[in-house]
């Protein structure tokens, strides 16, 4: 019997894990301000440590091209974590079940150097994979709430100018920023949901999967508006079409790829996300007048 | 459809004013970066990102998003 258990939160997802050793169990700094006791949990996690890992021998279904691999193992999928600073020896394998509830962790003695057993890309990777089972997808993002209740979300890939919209909504008004580069976008988890709400409202979550800006707050807000950030000359806001829409969010979207059960998944909530939420193309310049034309701006 | 519902059609078009126009598929291309979608690489260590002191440190050995 496991002797010790943390547990956390990330968009909305669950997660429990137990360890015989506290250090099994210990939050990286990342997560710490999405801890807390939520029940019932998502997804449970047993973590233990080994001797060592040999590559793993399952069919391999994916390759990252760097930090993991999967693998099918018997009816579970095997996620092993490498660096070629420690050569082909996994120093951390996730194994779980295709609907990702139940977990375990297996973490190699033979290297030490590995501080939390669910820090990056554990973490991100488990939440991502889980959000195929929930009604949600995770976006390259900067998600703010407020000002006067325009919770928008601004979407762009590396450079699109996420972290400096994040800044400069920051120095001209009172904004939260949920996090300036991975957004969570889905439905309310049931458990959350009081009588009277619309269960189909979508919400936007915070992560600790953060910016150069540093923004990352464990914390929600209803989603008004999706613009698809570009830079630009002037700013110019153009509506998307549904599968215009679809297509530039997939693009931008955190989504396991290598099961089609999984990419269907991400494109049936992605439809359903632009049908009631707004979507737009913003090229922008990077100033107060950028911010000033989202803030002027009705659908 | 009959083509005789296709002329009461052209002759009574305001009864069919809530229905969208017909809008053949197109194909329009999106782009793609794998290399940030699968999570395959940490973030530049010390600018923030998913990077803990670990990752930094000993498995990120190249940049990516």
């Amino acid at each position: 019997m496991p002797l010790h258990s943390t547990n956390f939160s990330v968009g909305g997802v669950a997660v429990f894990f137990t360890g015989d050793r506290s250090l099994d169990v210990a939050l990286a700094p990342s997560l710490l301000p999405f801890c807390g006791g939520f029940t019932p949990c998502d997804v449970t996690i047993q973590v233990s440590r080994v001797p060592k890992l040999y590559p793993s021998i399952g069919p391999k279904i994916f390759d990252s091209g760097s930090l993991w691999r999967l693998h099918s193992s018997e009816k579970r999928l095997e996620f092993d974590f490498t660096t070629p600073a420690l050569g082909d020896a996994p120093y951390k394998r996730l194994r779980t079940d295709s609907e990702f509830r139940s977990a375990s962790l297996l973490m190699s003695e033979e290297f030490r150097t590995s501080t939390s057993s669910l820090e990056y890309p554990v973490d991100e990777l488990l939440i991502m994979h889980r959000l195929t089972q929930e009604r949600g997808i995770e976006l390259h993002g900067v998600g703010m709430a407020g000002p006067n209740g325009a919770n928008n979300l601004f979407v762009g890939h590396s450079g699109a100018g996420k972290s400096t919209t994040a800044r400069l909504w920051t120095s001209l008004y009172e904004v939260k920023i949920l996090s300036d580069d991975r957004i969570i976008v889905r439905e309310s988890p049931a458990r959350d949901l009081h009588p009277g709400d619309d269960p189909r409202q979508i919400f936007m979550y915070g992560t600790p999967w953060h910016g150069e800006g540093c923004f990352a707050l464990p914390d929600r807000a209803p989603l008004r508006r999706i613009f698809i950030l570009e830079h630009g000359q002037g700013n110019v806001i153009t509506q998307l079409n549904r599968s215009q829409a679809v297509g530039e969010l997939f693009a931008r979207a955190f989504v396991p790829f290598h099961r089609h059960e999984y990419i269907e998944s991400a494109l049936s909530f992605l439809d359903q996300l632009v049908e009631s939420v707004p979507c737009y193309r913003y090229s922008f310049e990077p100033d107060a007048r950028a911010v000033e034309k989202i803030l002027q701006f009705h659908d | 459809m009959t083509p005789h519902d296709v002329k009461k059609m052209m002759r009574e078009p305001n009864q069919h004013a809530g229905k969208k126009p017909y809008e053949s598929p197109k194909i329009t291309m999106v782009s793609l970066r794998p290399e940030e979608a699968v999570l395959g690489h940490c973030k530049i260590a010390g600018t923030g990102g998913p990077v803990t002191i670990s990752c930094a440190a000993l498995h990120c050995r190249s940049i990516g998003s």
